[in-house]
């Protein structure tokens, strides 16, 4: 039952940061910083965790295609499982364990030290200065860190394929986006897109409500993290499901 | 003015204010004095609409804010300042910044005027040439300096202060407390101020409310709370004060 009641309160929460982050004033340069320092944090842990990635799959796929004789098809397999799965639950992962965390405790701290309260005294809505530009921020620079963070595992891949693996250089780069269609690219961005949106409302919505002390921040930090990752690998089902029946 | 009436609140099952009636005149200070945990900052908090009364209402200039909707709430948040008890400093901005912030979003001044109003704002509470220093940099004292030019650089109408010697060593409580008389004697305003200090509440306060045990057991002028004959009150002050 709480937990239907806590889906609820993230729910609302989500709505009201939606409404304030449409309504002037609009805080640009606070957003803008929070891009950037969501870009800064996690580019290259995004990168550190998909290229790895892109590596063993191409290792396993060695195998799979070696088996069959169809090693032209390897780098098709690298990068539809990286476009379509991969990249963006791996991306998802990591902006929730560096950006999502780090949202949470700088809000919970705030809220501790008053220093929520104090905007809103001074006039200033806690949801437009600090709330907005944080869910924008995690919602448009997921879908572009895992942009970069795809192509890493793509180049990744292609070194362990073609420097170590031995497999043609030609065949590989001729056959990379053979299967990739429109949608697999769509899918990509949208999928990162709802993965950054809920990261920053559940991330917040655990920081800005943050009860008790240090204690409470450390809680909120950690509920932000695992709870962000499994509400969005859980809407990740019915997301592909929606976006494979798109494709057909 | 601000007015309360018949203002209730509880948290789970613990009952923190009772029918709490008074009303607090305008330029003039009033404190609140009562043990820790007595629901001063509650209090405080309902002028500005960060808690609500479960009962009762809670009226500043005539707007009762307890029901007021949250852009209603800012648009009177606008003429209160509040110094914190920690001072609630923004940590990510300098000191010039954090005194400049709300001139920044609710004025339309140039960056040169805002310069000059920090400064200003900043000699006042005996902190000048502190622009670039980080909160971090600060003593407990000086945030609440700041927070307290923060406070007032909007030149609000009314200016609360919630424990604003708490924490602090007796000559800089003492410094604080002079501080609050000084702006009051230059700004005018309503100050209204929360406190376990009875010596300081004793030269500083025009008025005087004693919260106990949930309720607020006396209100009136300084000499008034002094001369009171309450048993209450007596042993209240003497806890304090030794009288």
């Amino acid at each position: 039952m709480s937990f239907v009641i806590e889906l609820g309160a993230i729910s609302l929460f989500a709505l009201r940061s939606l409404y304030w982050a449409f309504s002037p004033p609009f805080f640009f340069r606070e957003t803008l910083r929070q891009m950037a320092r969501v870009g800064e944090r996690c580019l290259l842990p995004v990168i550190g965790v998909v290229a790895p990635f892109g590596m063993v799959i191409t290792l396993h796929g060695l195998q799979i295609v070696h088996i069959f004789g169809v090693e032209r098809m390897l780098s098709s397999i690298l990068v539809i499982s990286l476009l379509r799965e991969l990249s963006p639950g791996l991306c998802g992962i990591m902006m929730a364990a560096q950006a999502g965390s780090t949202a949470a405790a700088e809000l919970g701290t705030m809220r501790v030290k008053e220093e929520v309260d104090a905007l809103s005294v001074m006039g200033i809505n806690p949801f437009q200065y600090l709330i907005a530009p944080r869910l924008i921020a995690l919602t448009l620079m997921c879908p572009l860190v895992n942009a970069i963070a795809c192509s890493s595992g793509i180049v990744s891949g292609y070194i362990t394929a073609v420097v170590f693996g031995g497999v043609n250089r030609g065949a590989f780069l001729s056959n990379l986006y053979s299967f990739v269609g429109v949608i697999d690219i769509w899918s990509g961005i949208i999928k990162t897109l709802v993965f950054g949106f809920v990261i920053g409302v559940v991330s917040c919505y655990y920081g800005y409500y943050v009860r008790g002390g240090a204690e409470g921040v450390g809680k909120a930090a950690n509920d932000a993290v695992v709870r962000s990752i499994i509400t969005f690998l859980g809407m990740n089902y019915f997301l592909t499901s929606a976006l494979l029946a798109l494709s057909r | 003015m601000i007015e309360y009436k018949n203002v209730d609140k509880s948290f789970g099952d613990l009952r923190v204010l009772d029918h709490i009636s008074c009303a607090i005149p305008e330029g003039k200070i009033t404190v609140f004095v009562g043990p820790s945990g007595v629901g001063k900052s509650v209090l405080m908090k309902m002028i500005v609409g960060l808690e609500k009364p479960d009962a009762g209402s809670v009226w500043v200039d005539g707007d009762e804010v307890n029901r007021m909707d949250e852009r209603g709430l800012y648009r009177v948040r606008r003429k209160i300042g509040m110094l914190f008890q920690d001072g609630a400093l923004l940590d990510s901005m300098t000191v010039a910044e954090n005194v400049a912030f709300p001139l920044r979003q609710h004025t339309s001044k140039r960056e040169k005027e805002i310069a000059r109003i920090v400064s200003e704002k900043l000699a006042l509470v005996g902190m000048p040439g502190c622009e670039g220093k980080w909160p971090s940099e600060l003593s407990g004292g000086m945030r609440k300096r700041v927070g307290l030019a923060r406070a007032i650089a909007l030149e609000p109408e009314i200016v609360l202060f919630d424990e604003p010697t708490s924490g602090l060593d007796p000559l800089m409580a003492d410094a604080i407390d002079d501080l609050i008389l000084e702006m009051q004697r230059k700004l005018r305003c309503t100050f209204v101020v929360n406190s376990h200090d009875i010596p300081g509440t004793f030269r500083i306060a025009d008025l005087i409310g004693v919260l106990y045990d949930s309720r607020l057991v006396a209100y009136g002028e300084r000499e008034e709370i002094q001369r009171s004959r309450d048993q209450l009150l007596i042993r209240f002050f003497s806890r304090h004060t030794g009288r």
